[in-house]
């Protein structure tokens, strides 16, 4: 199952869907730009993916896959509604296996966000702690700590030098503006 | 995660005593006590927001998570992954479960929203889970010669992500009265001992 999400969210990075290009129509003037970071220096693999669950009571769990590089992960495409990052995961090479994270089920967890109106949204930086075990048969756990840098602005800056270099997704001069708009606010 | 699953390995395996409604007080025995109260969550938990899948449930395990509460007791306030005594009340009534009485605190409680287990590869599943978690732990205040308790009305008001918001404590006593007397006719009626150490 791993593998096969690892394989889903890399086919979805390629074709621009992870990110929010391809199928997301640029003229939607409904939808959001989400970004966020993660830090996984401590982690024994990378993030290659993210899932951004929305909640709704009463049906079945959607959201938006995010391609993850360099720690930074995004979507230009959210609908209205509430959110949060489930978990996240990395693909695996060939020496190690694709990895799944959970960040936390039990209620609202430090990314949460409510989109009520279009726009865009940081759902924070985090750090990946890790907790050694006390011995042979306590394994290791972890936590997602929310980290101070990097910044807001520092995130969204490196959001908006991909928005306007990748091919896919230079398309979404909405999703520009609102984030230069955002930048502007940071400064 | 860890601690789900040993939970539900528990439930599954038996090594949990799990107490749902008794049925007359002759269940409860000589070392514990009958507790009588109610949780409510607001808004309710719709049968349909459970999301429940974890595989073949020979035991039907999947009872103790729908429309129930598990509340896990142990015999000091400290935080334990799991223990091996869970009160199973039903959700929005009037509950009658029994107590072992040197187990009165409750260091976890919770409602499962999403229990799915998941194949990774042909030797591996992951459950997914999420749960609304109850503000712990909560003593009850259980005295020598109890035989019945009331512990109040637990009212849990909750988020869209399933996070408890706000706490009510709420006596509700001469209801339960009236419910605990039509279902064990001509017994003491239960001792008022609301619950306590609740923070939120």
């Amino acid at each position: 199952m791993k593998r096969w999400i690892a394989v889903v969210a890399t086919v979805l990075a390629i074709a621009g869907c992870a990110s929010g290009g391809g199928s997301i129509d640029p003229k939607d003037e409904t939808v959001s730009l989400v970004y966020g970071y993660f830090d996984m220096a401590d982690a024994p693999t990378k993030a290659d993916w993210v899932w951004l669950r929305k909640y709704e009571a009463g049906k079945e769990a959607t959201g938006y896959n995010m391609a993850s590089k360099d720690g930074v992960f995004f979507h230009v495409g959210v609908e209205p509604g509430s959110y949060q990052v489930e978990k996240f995961g990395g693909g695996g090479g060939f020496f190690s296996r694709p990895v799944e994270y959970s960040f936390g089920g039990s209620g609202r967890n430090g990314t949460a966000i409510r989109i009520a109106r279009p726009g865009v949204y940081f759902v924070g930086s985090h750090r990946y702690v890790n907790h050694a075990g006390k011995g042979f048969f306590d394994p290791d756990r972890f936590e997602m700590q929310a980290a101070g840098a990097p910044s807001e602005k520092e995130v969204l800056q490196r959001v908006v030098q991909r928005l306007e270099t990748e091919p896919e997704l230079k398309d979404y001069r909405r999703q520009i503006e609102l984030a230069r708009k955002r930048l502007a606010e940071l400064r | 995660m860890r601690a789900l699953a040993l939970a539900m390995c528990a439930l599954l395996a038996g090594c949990v005593a799990v107490s749902e409604n008794v049925g007359s007080l002759a269940e409860v025995g000589p070392d514990a006590v009958l507790l009588v109260g109610r949780i409510e969550v607001v808004p309710p938990v719709k049968p349909e927001e459970q999301r429940y899948r974890a595989g073949v449930d020979v035991f039907d395990t999947r009872r103790h998570f729908i429309g129930r509460a598990i509340l896990f007791m142990s015999d000091k306030p400290d935080y334990q992954e799991r223990t091996d005594v869970a009160l199973n009340p039903p959700l929005e009534e009037t509950f009658f479960v029994r107590l072992p009485a040197d187990r009165r605190y409750m260091v976890k409680g919770s409602v499962t929203m999403e229990l799915i287990a998941r194949a990774v590869s042909a030797r591996q599943s992951v459950m997914d889970r999420a749960e609304l978690l109850f503000p712990a732990p909560i003593a009850i205040d259980v005295r020598p010669g109890d035989r019945a308790l009331y512990i109040g009305t637990l009212r849990l008001h909750r988020d869209e992500f399933h996070e408890v918001t706000k706490v009510e404590l709420l006596d509700q006593y001469a209801a339960a009265a009236v419910e605990f007397h039509r279902k064990f006719p001509g017994s003491l009626p239960p001792r008022k001992a609301l619950l306590r150490g609740i923070r939120k």
